[in-house]
């Protein structure tokens, strides 16, 4: 058996193992992505980073425990890292969340970025209506796919559209894929607008997203491909 | 000559000023709202009427529910509208949790560290560890029970205009009931452990002069009329008859006088005016004449607004649901008045609207309807304790004047929804 | 310029065979060149030879013996003055400051010949290693201090100890001659002009670690040095060098050389051998190569010129290797220096000699008229010197202090015509290519700062793209799988550094004061020259160029004009100037 700290607690873990075992056992989790027992140990993403005594960070899911071993997992250094990965998966991730079979509480980036303060995903990531249920289908102006996540959808849930409290998403690619959702359902510009009105009028950035939503809705009318 | 100045009240919400000057042989009382203006009845203007709600509940965070149940019944008013018995009963049952929960964080937080002589609550929990708890305990209680049947712990979604938004079912009605029964007890605990702290100072209210909703059914369910101490009764649609709203140039909030005088409401209004309507408070003896009395009102109405919500709730699971679900949203033309028993006694919204859109509103809330009130006790707590002209104990003095604004439990945020232009009330 | 050489020596009626091609040797600044020995005569050096110049000067040498036009008298003539004024090459700083402890035979024998090599002295290093036990072989290179010369500096007797300590009875030792950086070509000097001491170097690490094959792992897009690689293996083989029973002294060992589809991360040593098992991506370590290599195995991957040092200092004895470079840091390294500099060339000199005496005494310095910028050091995983730190020298240590690496020996010269930014943005685009895509940081991250950096050169940049270069490069660099990753940020972190200024210059400005980023140029049209033929209004793309009526001249609209640059090259009386 090794001797591992985490975060100074002591624990013991066979010989050969990683950092994520010992860490387990210590209680003190981090996220992973990439790591699936034994079928996949790539340390490719990323997230499992924590940091060693001598500055170094390193994966969790990867890297052989040592008798002594120091390992720290929420240093700010480490916070740093993972919540700049999420920002990048997020960067290239095609938000579709009205859409996606993990809405409704399945989205593990939204976990993420909520763990992390990242912002960027629609509400329709957490909101649990789908397909025939969800207002959107349903014809209704309900904010969802251009109004950041992370209040927990109770308005959705209740039956009410979102009036947008968190604010707008406002990556131009999102706009434009939510601009075809509405289109493709019946909803009108004009309507989302009103709503999105009563809370965002006063944003310093509401005459650009009104732009962004103009352009992006003109494009989804136009029969743009998608 | 300046008696008294406490810039800024603690354990109050929101921003407070109060200042006591001697002028010549007056003394006066100064309730300075420094919490900034908000402008929300600028806000509304042109809006869609089925979002005034919306609005009208983020005034207050603390009492969101009441501004939109007020809201909504002045909106429907103004249409015509009427939401039916199940939903007005409903309306009723998210209202008193909602004063329960409020009466209890301003009870056991704000007011009760000057009654165990510690400025703050970690010391608090060292002296009243166990009431702090429960009282915590109690929060949370109430605050599942409302985020069950409101949707949301602030700034509600299952009521509109009309009706409600989402079909109502069964099951957590009854579950919200659940939560209040097992805090029944407890809420009986907290209140009776208070009220053994609460050793409130004396006080004789120079202007007893109160008004509050009288209630359709029991007490707190809401109403179409509203009642004086004076005797007189008038539909709120008159309410500019009877209520004036001035603007002090020293305040960000309104002040109202009735018949030219200072005049309160809140728990102490309420018991005053509307005691027959009681089943069971359960009050000790207490002096009605006294401002500070209205914490001891308050605390009683913890555990009266408990029970009552939960009857309410079991009631209305038994009940078809008799409700119109997503209401239509049709406009029309009119001008409502709705009223409510907001937690600090009574508010008023006013709206005209003309065709789907607002055109104009009022709002009155309670805090507003205080100020005269809090000011006109605030000199009759100095005076008696001034003797030849100056404070015989300066800070024993300021200490008891802020004990007092903290018995009306002012609202600053709400009380500043005013638009305020050069000094001009705006509605 | 070898065909008229030999066309002329056959009219000269001198034999054939005294034509002797070899390799490089590294004074590239004199390529083509030339060196011819009469009996008698001192060895001369000719530069820049062009085939019409070559029965000229074999004239005048063989014939009037007059070596009189000659670069420089070879050293080999053992003389110590020149003649005339044909200095000896020992006299020129470009020779003399250079310490040519493994470049020794570069340019002087055949690199095709085994012979050529063994006559010089080559093999004696194999055989002496042969008569000690490996153990003693890593006490001898433990002794000498050398470190790993491809970048990482990782003392080479520690990776030999720890790979012979594993239990394992089969065991790889490879070369790495993969040499990505763009413009470096110490290794491939190497290689093609003495590749058979690449070679022993191999053989001897084999020996030590307790191997029983080698690969040489080299890059298709360097043909010659690969063909040269294999033609010294096939030679070694024949000459009873590698096979079974070495020397007689009973060590099996046999060489491939693999040729690799030339990934700049094949560089890294997971990477490489992954390339080897079928597809390069780099692994976590630990545990490391010399642990878990190639199929599982221990394996011990050297560069180059590390292995280059080993068959020297195996044939010399370590103190040869220690007689220079400093105390952390023993021996000497080859540095190929490119870029505004008078000349260019792979140069070895001792560790610890100053970047100012590489770059301004042995490279000549800037050209006139020039003003020395920067020096990068250490590729597109490097980082820029600014020319007042030149006095640093060059020690893995101090390299590190200010904000570059060694790595590999890459240095690139940078004079005042050159953008930091968009240096930055060369290196970071490369990068941005050669990322193998499997972590998130490199693949992801990479690419924000490239954007980010164009963005910057074509004046759209603000103040908080520059915070976005320095938290995303600081990911990057914490947290990439491999040092690829690792040390993609140190172009934009050290240029950040060393030239803030002129970031804030294209930000806030928009302004490039190197006058390189075209988006930032203006063009104008010099007034006195202009003869009113309208030929650039004619041709720009998008008719920005209008004829002012009063002068007749022509004028650019500096809102529509794309800086396409067409009206430069095509004005007949060259009346378009680009303004900072």
């Amino acid at each position: 058996m090794v001797r591992v700290i985490v975060n100074d607690k002591e624990v013991h873990v066979p010989e050969g193992e990683t950092i994520l075992t010992a860490l387990k056992k210590a209680g003190d989790a981090v996220p992973t992505l990439c790591f699936f027992r034994h079928m996949y140990r790539e340390a490719s993403c990323r997230m499992c980073l924590v940091e060693l005594s001598n500055g170094k960070l390193v994966p969790a899911c990867a890297y052989p425990v040592s008798d002594g071993l120091e390992v720290r997992t929420d240093t700010p250094r480490v916070r740093e890292a993972r919540r700049t990965v999420v920002e990048f998966i997020l960067s290239i991730h095609r938000i579709r969340c009205w859409s996606c079979p993990r809405k409704g509480g399945n989205c593990e980036l939204l976990k993420l970025a909520t763990a992390y303060w990242v912002e960027g995903i629609p509400v329709c990531s957490s909101c649990p209506l789908y397909g025939k249920d969800c207002l959107v289908v349903k014809g209704e102006p309900c904010l969802g796919p251009i109004t950041l996540a992370g209040c927990g959808d109770p308005c959705p849930s209740n039956g009410s559209p979102c009036i947008g409290c968190r604010g707008p998403v406002t990556r131009k690619d999102v706009l434009e894929a939510a601009a075809q959702f509405y289109v493709s359902n019946g909803v009108e510009l004009k309507d989302v607008l009103e709503v999105a009105s009563m809370f965002w009028e006063g944003l310093p950035n509401y005459d650009a997203l009104k732009a962004s939503l103009e352009e992006a809705f003109e494009k989804a009318l136009g029969g743009g491909t998608g | 000559m300046r008696l008294a100045r406490v810039e800024e009240v603690d354990r109050v919400f929101g921003h407070l000023e109060l200042e006591v000057l001697k002028d010549g042989v007056e003394v006066k009382a100064f309730f300075k709202v420094t919490h900034g203006a908000r402008f929300i009845e600028l806000t509304v203007n042109g809006r869609p009427y089925w979002e005034v709600p919306y609005i009208a509940s983020r005034i207050c965070g603390a009492c969101s529910i009441a501004h939109y149940v007020a809201s909504i019944r002045a909106v429907e008013h103004a249409l015509g509208l009427d939401a039916g018995e199940w939903v007005e009963d409903f309306r009723d049952a998210v209202n008193m949790v909602q004063i329960a929960q409020n009466h209890l964080v301003h009870l056991a937080f704000l007011a009760l560290p000057d009654y165990v002589e510690v400025q703050g609550l970690s010391d608090l929990k060292s002296r009243a560890g166990r009431l702090v708890v429960n009282s915590m305990k109690l929060n949370a209680a109430c605050l599942k029970a409302i985020k069950l049947i409101a949707g949301r712990i602030v700034n509600p979604n299952t009521l509109g205009v009309g009706g409600l938004l989402k079909q109502p079912f069964k099951g957590p009605l009854l579950k919200a009931a659940d939560y209040l029964r097992e805090c029944e007890a407890l809420a009986r605990e907290v209140v009776d452990e208070a009220l053994t702290l609460l050793e409130v100072p004396e006080l004789k209210d120079p202007a007893n002069n109160c008004i509050a909703v009288r209630p359709r059914k029991t007490y707190l369910t809401t109403g179409d009329e509203i009642l004086t101490s004076a005797g007189l009764s008038f539909k709120p649609s008159n309410y500019k008859e009877h209520l004036e709203e001035v603007q002090p140039e020293y305040s960000n909030s309104k002040a109202v006088i009735l018949g030219g005088a200072p005049v309160h409401v809140g728990a102490r209004a309420r018991y005053e005016l509307l005691r027959n309507y009681l089943h069971d408070l359960n009050i000790p003896e207490v002096d009605l004449g006294n401002p500070f009395s209205n914490l001891i009102i308050k605390a009683a109405e913890i555990p009266y607004c408990i029970t009552a919500a939960r009857e309410i709730l079991e009631d209305l699971a038994r009940r078809t649901a008799d409700a119109v679900v997503d209401p239509p949203r049709d406009g029309g033309e009119g001008e409502g008045v709705g009223v409510v028993e907001a937690p600090r006694g009574l508010l008023i919204h006013h709206y005209a609207v003309s065709g789907k859109r607002i055109v104009n509103a009022n709002i009155i809330t309670p805090t507003e309807i205080n100020a005269r009130h809090i000011e006109a006790s605030a000199k009759a707590l100095t005076v008696s304790s001034i003797s030849d002209g100056r404070p015989l104990n300066a800070d024993k003095l300021q200490r008891k004047l802020t004990m007092l604004v903290r018995a009306y439990d002012p609202c600053l945020p709400c009380a500043v929804h005013v638009s305020v232009v050069r000094g001009r009330m705006h509605a | 310029m070898l065909n008229a050489v030999k066309e002329v020596v056959e009219s000269l009626g001198i034999p054939s065979d005294a034509v002797k091609t070899v390799g490089c040797t590294g004074l590239c600044y004199l390529d083509p060149w030339l060196e011819l020995k009469a009996p008698g005569m001192p060895a001369a050096l000719y530069g820049n030879v062009k085939p019409a110049e070559v029965e000229g000067i074999l004239k005048k040498y063989f014939i009037e013996n007059d070596v009189s036009g000659a670069y420089a008298i070879s050293e080999r003539t053992g003389k110590a003055k020149g003649e005339g004024n044909v200095p000896t090459l020992s006299e020129l700083d470009a020779w003399k400051l250079q310490v040519r402890y493994v470049s020794r035979n570069c340019g002087v024998i055949n690199p095709e010949s085994i012979e050529d090599y063994i006559a010089y002295g080559g093999y004696r290093g194999l055989d002496r290693t042969l008569r000690m036990s490996p153990e003693e072989v890593i006490e001898e290179v433990k002794k000498s201090g050398l470190r790993g010369r491809g970048g990482a500096g990782f003392p080479t007797w520690l990776k030999w100890r720890i790979c012979r300590n594993q239990p394992s009875k089969e065991k790889y030792v490879i070369v790495n001659a993969d040499e990505g950086d763009p413009g470096a070509f110490m290794n491939r000097l190497l290689a093609e002009s003495d590749p058979h001491r690449v070679l022993e170097g191999l053989i001897i690490a084999g020996y030590a670690v307790g191997a029983t094959k080698g690969f040489i792992f080299v890059r298709a897009e360097k043909p010659l040095m690969a063909e040269r690689l294999q033609k010294a293996v096939e030679e070694a083989r024949s000459h009873g060098i590698l096979g079974r029973n070495i020397l007689g002294r009973g060590f099996d060992f046999d060489v491939e050389v693999i040729l690799s589809a030339g990934a700049f991360v094949c560089g890294e040593e997971t990477a490489l051998i992954a390339a080897i098992e079928g597809r390069a991506t780099p692994r976590q370590r630990p545990p490391y190569p010399a642990v878990v290599g190639l199929w599982g195995k221990p394996t011990v991957i050297n560069n180059v010129e590390t292995l280059a040092h080993v068959a020297t200092l195996m044939a010399e004895g370590w103190e040869s290797f220690t007689a220079y470079g400093t105390k952390e840091s023993k021996g000497t390294k080859m540095f190929c220096v490119t870029g505004a500099v008078k000349r260019t060339g792979a140069y070895e000199v001792p560790i610890g000699t100053t970047l100012r005496t590489l770059v301004e005494r042995i490279a000549g310095g800037v050209k006139e008229g020039r003003k020395l910028k920067a020096v990068q050091i250490g590729g597109p995983s490097g980082g820029c010197v600014p020319a007042h730190l030149l006095d640093t020298p060059i020690d893995y240590e101090s390299l590190r202090d200010a904000g570059a690496i060694m790595g590999s020996g890459g240095i690139v010269v940078m004079d005042d015509a050159a953008c930091m930014v968009d240096v930055a943005r060369y290196f970071t685009s490369f990068i941005v290519a050669e990322s193998c895509g499997k972590c998130f940081p490199c693949r992801i991250g990479t690419k924000i700062l490239y954007d980010t950096l164009t963005r910057i050169t074509e004046g759209k940049g603000t103040l908080e793209d520059l915070e976005i270069l320095e938290s995303v490069g600081k990911v990057v660099k914490d947290a990439s799988l491999c040092a690829l990753g690792g040390t993609a940020p140190n172009p934009v972190l050290s240029t950040l550094r060393h030239f803030r200024d002129e970031y804030l210059a294209h930000i806030i400005d928009k302004k490039c004061p190197a006058g390189v980023c075209t988006k930032l140029l203006k063009y104008r049209i010099n007034l006195d020259k202009c003869i009113g033929c309208g030929t650039c209004a004619k041709h720009c793309p998008v008719g920005a160029i209008s004829r002012d009526e009063k002068s007749g001249k022509y004028v650019i609209d500096q809102e529509k004009c794309v800086k396409c640059g067409t009206c430069v090259t095509i004005c007949p009386v060259n009346a378009v100037v680009k303004e900072v």
